[in-house]
């Protein structure tokens, strides 16, 4: 049974968030309305096709957005702190200490000319003094916890010299050292050998559950979402369309997209010959449709569909965006899409 | 009856770049250069109407083998066969117009479609080039590629760039069928795809296996994706076949310790918060493979002779082949 | 060439610097196209030229009233009129050497690239070996040993420019034939000169382009050092260079203009295409782009 976090301390809460991108000719909406509470010790799963704006929207809490992109709306509270009123040292603060991001591509956050040891300490120092031995010791040590073999001589290495699994355990490290509150892992697995993302879960699962950390984790993979987190939010061009418990949702889904993307995994029907599959593709962001945003795509859609659905709740932690939700009886994923 | 596709031990190294490469590169002070074997003897046969699927991490040499078949690679050592007869042996022209029959559908849609040409002019040229049909035809001939893939005609005129993921993998499949081969390399035809348009293209390979009657090499690291599609599957690892078996067999009584590795690893829906049973370690650089079996550095199972000799393969049930001492 | 027709629009949008320097880059290919049309006297019509009007400075009129704009040489031809015949010569020969320098550099590069070791390192080495030493030194070694002329010119331009399109296209190329669509093409039965020049070569030439406009600034410059220096174009038809090296003896004698109008045209001609190139360059390089 998942673990409920109803009454553990709200780290990080997300209020109708919207982030658009402004150029001469049109303004895009890439995240919209999107509302979340972030308990700690808790993992959140944040799915979504490219385009859903998943990831958009945790840059947006790390302050990440570049123009001509901006938040125009809404309110990211880290433990009651508004950081959209926060100074620019109170933000970087924020961002080097307790909430932390890890990326898809390791690269993108190691810098190739700085050993591991360097970097790592550059993490330590940034933030408050700290002896070399401290940072050594406290390097080597979370190296260690992320299964890194032979830690010490790790420390020396440049990013090149290492596999890719093993920098992103690297990167992944430079976020925990210094044991913040959220951790945002943005697709971190994506890009690695299924071993090695067994590996990279499991670790990660193990020192969150340790260190009392929140996570956000970003990915496009239902399965991965499903092995980790405690709690779902499944995104479609810029929204959540629904939210919930991990086991509940994915069981149970209340929203047709969540039905399709979860019939569309190869795995998840054996014996069907053909994939239920969804007609059309995701919308580009700039060119959704009014009202209910999946409608094209819906067999279910019909004309109370062309308002724009609010999220509602159904049933105990879960939310849904729609105004035909399934129940449980056509929910489940075995049958094709009607 | 010969297979349509036999690779026979065929092998292929990297890095060694011949007698007289080697002198000029000497000559010139770049000393030499390290040697990778990507493929290690590799046998494997496509048959008519089959699909054959080929499981690995990256840089295992799947992606390499499946270049070796679509004629894009030679191998270093061993032979290619189209229907028995040993492509090596042709002359280029004859080998090429029977290459032809072996097409190839590849993992980067946007990449593998040229950036200059319009969809119209990427399906014409081929037909142009080979003179497959009369010109009053050609244009026919491209329409009916482009309902088979489902796309509109109206994308005739379009720039690879203004097409989508999902559709760009649709021309570079109409593009493979345009000179009716027999047999589709598809390197992982649907990984740099959402899910959503991965089970449109999955399913889009599949009407026209049966429609038009093809023979698929499909490679893959995602076992459930090679689970749907494939009648056998061949594991590889650091160059080498460890496991071949039809997908129901393999699936169901994995003989080598690394396919239960990778079956263990794949995170699976309804298997939440299961118990780990993934492999430690990396993979060994394949610069420098280990002695004996490659994965008996990570294999749970390994004993001394793992680390010596390396593993033959054996039938350990009917179809079902396995590189390993302990099987 | 596609790209390159949308880049365009951003390029006359872009900067001050840019703006002016293609209003000038146009107005001397423009001057050198109409020259026998718009200027006042052709140069080399002896029967046109009055030598009673020798040295005269700028600004005056001839007896016959027209206009000696930058003043005359010291056999009475119109400075302007030279200058407009003289960028038509400058120009003809680095556009052709240029033209001959593509050619034979990007085929070397496409060929370096696609056949790779031992070609490609035996090409590039070739290629080093040009660019390690300055043109102007191998430009003049070869009109030593070709003697003078237009066409000679020509072909030692193409001798010391070859190995920068070669590099800049071997570069280009290897990314280009890294992508799958080169494999697919292969796939497809191609012939090998169909995959070079149909579909690895249009996707270079944007990169290309960038260094195809400095280079001829390069043509032009070398020319007008080999003019100057009396190996280059022939007497009876000179250039920009040979117009600076006439002047030359008589800039002391306070005749600045024989020498000092033909050198600004140089100087704006040259600098106008490196300020384009670099805007190309920019263009063309996303990560600088603004």
């Amino acid at each position: 049974m998942a673990p409920r976090f109803d009454g553990a301390t709200v780290v990080l809460s997300v209020d109708r968030l919207r982030t658009v991108f402004e150029t001469a000719a049109q303004t895009v909406v890439a995240v919209d309305d999107v509302s979340f509470r972030l308990h700690q010790g808790e993992v959140l799963g944040l799915v979504g096709e490219s385009g859903s704006g998943k990831s958009m929207t945790g840059h947006s809490i790390m302050g990440l957005v570049d123009p001509p992109g901006r938040i125009a709306d809404g309110t990211i509270l880290y433990r009651g702190e508004d950081l959209g009123h926060a100074s620019e040292d109170r933000l970087r603060e924020i961002r080097g200490n307790h909430v932390a991001m890890v990326f898809q591509d390791p690269m993108t956050s190691l810098s190739p000319t700085l050993s591991i040891g360097a970097q790592l300490a550059g993490v330590l120092r940034a933030h408050r003094r700290i002896g070399r031995r401290e940072i050594r010791e406290r390097s080597v040590e979370m190296l260690r916890r992320l299964d890194i073999p032979s830690p010490e001589a790790r420390l020396r290495a440049y990013p090149h010299e290492l596999s890719g699994g093993m920098r992103q355990r690297v990167c992944i490290a430079a976020a925990m050292l210094n044991e913040p509150d959220v951790l945002i892992a943005d697709e971190p697995t994506t890009a690695l050998d299924v071993t090695t993302q067994a590996q990279i879960l499991e670790e990660v699962r193990d020192l969150c559950r340790n260190t009392g950390t929140a996570v956000i984790w970003i990915s496009h993979d239902l399965a991965v979402i499903g092995a980790l987190a405690n709690r779902v939010a499944v995104m479609y061009a810029g929204q959540i369309v629904e939210t919930g418990p991990v086991a509940e949702l994915l069981a149970a889904p209340r929203h047709p997209y969540t039905r399709a993307l979860l019939s569309a995994i190869p795995g998840a029907n054996r014996g069907v010959r053909r994939l239920p599959q969804l007609t059309g593709e995701v919308p580009a962001i700039g060119d959704v449709p009014t009202g209910c945003r999946f409608r094209p795509r819906c067999a279910r859609a019909d004309a109370a569909c062309e308002a724009p659905p609010v999220l509602v709740a159904c049933g105990i932690g879960r939310e849904v965006r729609c105004v035909h939700p399934l129940s449980d009886a056509d929910a489940t994923i075995d049958g094709a899409i009607p | 009856m010969s297979p349509l596709l036999l690779l026979d031990e065929v092998g292929r190294d990297f890095g060694s770049p011949g007698a007289l490469g080697s002198w000029l590169r000497r000559g010139l002070g770049h000393g030499e250069r390290r040697i990778v074997r990507a493929v290690d003897e590799v046998t494997i046969a496509v048959g008519r109407q089959e699909v054959v699927g080929l499981v690995g991490e990256s840089g295992c040499g799947k992606s390499t083998l499946g270049r070796i078949a679509a004629g894009l690679i030679a191998p270093s050592r061993g032979e290619v066969r189209v229907d028995g007869v040993a492509i090596a042996g042709l002359s280029a022209a004859v080998r090429r117009r029977s290459m032809l029959r072996v097409q190839m559908v590849f993992q980067s849609a946007t990449a593998s479609l040229n950036p200059r040409q319009t969809v119209r002019e990427i399906l014409l040229e081929p037909l142009r080039v080979h003179r497959l049909a009369p010109r009053a035809e050609r244009d026919d001939r491209v329409a009916d590629l482009m309902r088979r893939i489902g796309l509109h005609t109206g994308f005739l005129s379009r720039d690879p760039h203004q097409l989508s993921g999902g559709q760009c993998q649709r021309i570079g499949i109409a593009r493979a069928l345009t000179v009716a081969p027999d047999l589709v390399v598809c390197d992982e035809p649907v990984s740099a795809l959402d899910v959503s348009i991965q089970a449109q293209i999955l399913n889009l390979f599949q009407d026209l296996q049966e429609s038009l009657k093809l023979s698929y090499l499909f490679i893959s690291h995602d076992l459930s994706v090679v689970e749907r599609v494939s009648d056998r599957v061949a594991v590889m690892y650091l160059g080498r076949i460890v496991e071949e078996a039809p997908v129901a067999s393999l699936f169901g009584r994995p003989s080598h310790p690394y396919t239960v590795a990778l079956l263990a690893a794949a995170p699976r829906l309804g298997a939440q918060r299961r118990v780990a049973a993934v492999v430690k370690g990396e993979r060994p650089s394949p610069y420098n493979p280990p002695a004996g079996c490659h994965f008996h550095p990570r294999c749970p199972r390994a004993v001394e002779l793992c680390r010596r000799v390396a593993p033959e393969r054996r039938e350990v049930a009917p179809g079902h082949w396995s590189a390993c001492h302990l099987a | 060439m596609r790209a390159a027709g949308r880049r365009l629009p951003r390029l006359l949008g872009g900067d001050a610097i840019s703006s002016v320097a293609l209003v000038l880059m146009a107005g001397a290919v423009l001057l050198a196209v109409a020259a026998p049309f718009v200027c006042p006297q052709d140069p080399y019509d002896l029967a046109q030229i009055d030598i009673l009007d020798s040295f005269v400075p700028p600004f005056s009129r001839s007896g016959a009233g027209m206009l000696y704009l930058f003043g005359t040489d010291d056999q009475g031809r119109d400075i302007f009129s030279a200058i407009a015949f003289g960028l038509r010569i400058s120009l003809a020969v680095a556009l052709t050497a240029t033209l001959g320098a593509v050619a034979i550099g990007t085929s070397i590069g496409l060929a370096a690239a696609y056949f790779g070791d031992p070609l490609d390192s035996l090409l590039m080495r070739i290629a080093d070996m040009q660019l390690a030493f300055p043109a102007v030194l191998i430009a003049l070694m070869l009109l030593a040993l070709l003697g003078s002329g237009s066409d000679k010119v020509v072909v030692a331009i193409m001798a010391v420019q070859w190995a920068a399109y070669a590099r800049t296209v071997r570069s280009v190329a290897l990314v280009e034939q890294g992508k799958e669509y080169v494999e697919a093409a292969r796939c497809l039965g191609y012939s090998t000169m169909r995959v070079l020049f149909v579909h690895i070569l249009p996707n270079c030439l944007a990169a290309l382009s960038v260094v195809v406009i400095v280079q001829i600034a390069a043509a032009v410059l070398i020319e007008a050092t080999l003019s100057f220096l009396g190996l280059g174009v022939p007497i009876t038809s000179p250039s920009l260079g040979m117009l600076i090296a006439n002047g030359y003896p008589f800039m002391l004698s306070g005749r600045f203009w024989m020498t000092i109008y033909p050198g600004l045209t140089l100087v704006l001609l040259i600098f106008s295409m490196n300020a384009l190139g670099e805007r190309l360059r920019s263009a063309a390089n996303p990560r600088e782009r603004r």
